[in-house]
């Protein structure tokens, strides 16, 4: 699976959907609470190229690699309700569009499988 | 297993919504209250736990263990009011009441309860995701 750049990146996608939805649920749980900052998250994705002297490998040269924080956002210090549910559903559904395109890339696998 | 997580958070933001609503609904019960000078009546609020801010860094489970807020009482300097024919009223016709803003407690309970439902809307977002999380590979 790993040799796969393109489940790599998929799955980058999806850890970074999943982290938004979680910035906006941090944010949500936070309203009404005086001390609480809101949240903002960013990430920082590596794409690596390996050098490999063997010709014949198989394996993808390019393997894909992300860390993200958290932080205090900056530009407010109050929580917009309507805003932080609406960033949850734009993941969501950003979510959704990511699985639908991993499970097309499983889908072709299976297809090279088992042919038709 | 950062769903888990989100779905812990929402839950945790909708016990703390539902804390502001019942304290908002005890201070309203005791707006009005005619007081006893040498006992005062407390009005009460909401305490939030300082490890509220670390909750990007918490588990599920550590988030579900956790006391987000307690209910504290705090005193409020009554109100005097002119009612000379009020039995309690003191020997200047003045009868002591609570200070409590009815209002503020009415807004108070409003923004509650829609924050409630907003932490409610990511919970339930959360769960679709992991519905669909657990179709992967389904391809037929």
């Amino acid at each position: 699976m790993d040799n796969d750049i393109t489940l790599a990146l998929l799955k980058v996608g999806l850890s970074i959907e999943t982290l938004k939805h979680k910035t906006a649920a941090l944010n949500v749980a936070g309203y009404g609470n005086p001390d609480f900052r809101p949240q903002d998250v960013s990430f920082d994705i590596v794409l690596k190229k390996t050098l490999t002297n063997d010709a014949d490998s198989q394996a993808s040269p390019v393997s894909v690699e992300m860390s993200s924080n958290f932080t205090d956002r900056s530009d407010t210090d109050s929580v917009d309700l309507d805003t932080e549910v609406m960033n949850a559903l734009n993941a969501e559904q950003r979510y959704k569009a990511l699985l639908q395109m991993t499970n097309k890339r499983i889908g072709m696998m299976k297809l090279a499988i088992k042919g038709s | 297993m950062e769903l888990g997580e989100v779905k812990a958070i929402a839950a945790m933001g909708m016990e703390l919504q539902r804390l502001r609503l019942k304290v908002a609904g005890l201070n309203i019960a005791n707006a009005g209250n005619k007081v006893d000078p040498s006992s005062p009546l407390h009005a009460y609020s909401v305490s939030f736990s300082e490890q509220l801010g670390q909750l990007h860094q918490m588990s599920a489970t550590e988030i579900a263990s956790l006391k987000g807020a307690v209910i504290q009482e705090q005193a409020i300097a009554p109100k005097r009011l002119y009612s000379p024919e009020d039995p309690a009223a003191d020997h200047q016709g003045y009868v002591l009441k609570t200070g409590i803003d009815t209002t503020k407690e009415m807004i108070d309970s409003v923004e509650a309860t829609r924050a409630y439902e907003a932490n409610l809307r990511i919970f339930n977002s959360a769960l679709s995701l992991e519905k669909s999380a657990l179709q992967i590979g389904n391809t037929n």
